[in-house]
């Protein structure tokens, strides 16, 4: 009887837990998008350790972001609402894409929110201490073991994210963001927006926006995707270093996403095969019907590897 | 026990067998109670010769590692589906590691450094979902078990990344390209972006 009372008090706890968690999570996708803020972050992931500084700017006419590297060669990217501007000071390269979605309205967010509940749970896992700022700790665990556990740190008074963390299910942090000191100021100055100047650099647009009306249909059949994924996007690209078309696949579970590039293996070419990490995000590639066949994505190494190997020519297309 | 199956296990060690031989040897460590303890004990010795040895010692790890195999039928399976799945078997990126089943294939990998890439099986015909999903589910339940009973430091089986060649240029060109193509989504805060700032360029 006793037992049966302590379940149900646990149950209940853990429901209060998660819907808690879950309001935080909300305010904070809203806070993110709608405050100014100004703040330095360390980034690390895998053994790579950088510092960054991110400003982010609200007004009338929308969001705009500024993310400076301070770590290295000078590097920066800048967004607004039509385009991501990528600059590189290193090999002087500035890369702009443009038409970038409308995802920055913050009512989109609830939305994704249940959408990301569907296949990760909630919990608030304690307290702790950010930036000098008072924090909750959410943990966003998925129901199976083929995604990661994303933990957030979210300040009480202001919502925004100070620290997030990327885990595996042995409990290793893949990557991590952490704030060591921000401000949220009423106002940012345009001065502040402005980027490095980069006239002299090698500048590439990709004008082409990525609307439905690209969308062709896929040669290809993805036999296996972890449940809930869907196609985000879907169109041919030209893959700037070899000037060759590939198709490019993109899904999503609402909050990992993959990649999948698939482009044909030229006569006489060596297919190829190989996987590299970069903290969270793993890359493998293979070859299946005369195509080579590469996935991306910040999901476990053998997700990725999965997903990959189950890639074939539609039966139709087929010889 | 003859001397040969000790050199066999020594050279099993030291990752100097084929990977038929290495099929033959984890068989006799398998099947042979004599030379499990064997395999036990060079264990204990490599572990000080590398100074991983674990605070508290189990000597009967390996037959914890028996029992719990005996309750994962999932992945004594993989050999047979790996065989019958042609179309993945006859590329060379990832052969299947002597059936990754046996029980001591588990730790011995880690512990002796064979980096391997685990074989995945999904089948040809899309019917992959519930293969893999009670695959992985199996393989991680060991992967926690195994994590209670031996240091981290020898615990995981490992994807062995490629390096310094033309596959890990191109890798990591369509690593910047996927961020690039996520920071644009805006799903997840500042990490896509982070990552496309923290991206040193290749040339």
């Amino acid at each position: 009887m006793l037992t049966a009372i302590a379940v149900q008090v646990e149950a209940a706890d853990k429901e209060n837990s998660a819907t808690d968690a879950r309001k935080i999570l909300e305010k904070m996708s809203v806070a993110m998008h709608s405050l100014n803020y100004d703040g330095v972050f360390v980034y690390s992931s895998g053994n790579k350790l950088d510092s960054m500084r991110i400003i982010h700017k609200v007004d009338e006419q929308g969001e705009v972001e500024r993310l400076i590297s301070l770590t290295g060669s000078s590097r920066e990217v800048v967004r607004d609402r039509q385009d991501v501007t990528c600059i590189y000071s290193d090999n002087q390269t500035v890369m702009v894409n443009k038409g970038a979605p409308n995802k920055f309205l913050p009512t989109n967010f609830p939305e994704s929110i249940a959408r990301i509940s569907e296949h990760y749970r909630f919990a608030m896992v304690g307290d702790d201490r950010v930036a000098g700022r008072e924090t909750h700790i959410v943990e966003v665990m998925p129901n199976d073991e083929h995604r990661y556990v994303y933990r957030l740190w979210v300040d009480k008074e202001t919502n925004l994210m100070l620290k997030s963390a990327i885990v595996n299910m042995q409990e290793q942090i893949l990557e991590t963001v952490l704030f060591t000191q921000i401000d949220v100021p009423l106002e940012i100055s345009n001065d502040l927006m402005t980027p490095m100047n980069a006239v002299d650099y090698s500048w590439h647009t990709n004008e082409k926006s990525h609307k439905q009306t690209d969308q062709v249909e896929s040669k290809w059949n993805v036999g296996w995707l972890p449940v809930g994924f869907s196609m985000e996007s879907n169109n041919q690209q030209v893959f700037a270093e070899k000037q060759q078309i590939l198709e490019h696949l993109m899904y999503s579970d609402g909050l990992a996403t993959v990649s999948l590039f698939i482009e044909a293996v030229e006569e006489g070419e060596a297919p190829m095969s190989g996987y590299v990490a970069q903290g969270a995000v793993n890359a493998f590639t293979i070859s299946t019907d005369q195509c080579q066949v590469t996935v991306v994505g910040e999901l476990p190494a053998k997700t990725i590897h999965q997903i990959a190997a189950s890639v074939s020519l539609k039966s139709t297309l087929k010889k | 026990m003859s001397d040969n199956k000790l050199e066999r296990i020594s050279a099993l060690m030291d990752g100097e067998l084929s990977s038929q031989e290495r099929e033959l040897a984890i068989d006799y460590v398998k099947d042979d109670l004599e030379v499990k303890q064997n395999w036990q004990r060079y264990h204990i010795i490599g572990d000080t010769m590398r100074n991983t040895l674990p605070s508290m010692v189990q000597p009967d790890l390996a037959e914890k590692l028996n029992k719990m195999l005996e309750n994962e039928p999932a992945i004594l399976a993989p050999k047979s589906t790996v065989n019958s799945n042609k179309k993945i078997a006859s590329k060379d990126f990832t052969k299947p590691f002597i059936g990754l089943a046996i029980a001591a294939s588990v730790t011995a990998v880690a512990i002796f450094g064979i980096q391997n890439t685990e074989q995945q099986t999904p089948s040809v015909d899309g019917s992959a979902p519930q293969v893999v999903s009670n695959e992985g589910g199996s393989l991680s339940n060991l992967e926690q078990s195994l994590a209670t009973a031996i240091p981290k430091t020898v615990r995981t089986v490992k994807y062995e990344p490629v390096e310094n060649t033309i596959e890990a240029t191109r890798l990591n060109s369509y690593i910047l390209n996927h961020n690039q193509f996520n920071s644009r989504m805006g799903v997840q805060g500042v990490s896509p972006n982070a990552r496309l700032v923290g991206h040193e360029s290749q040339r």
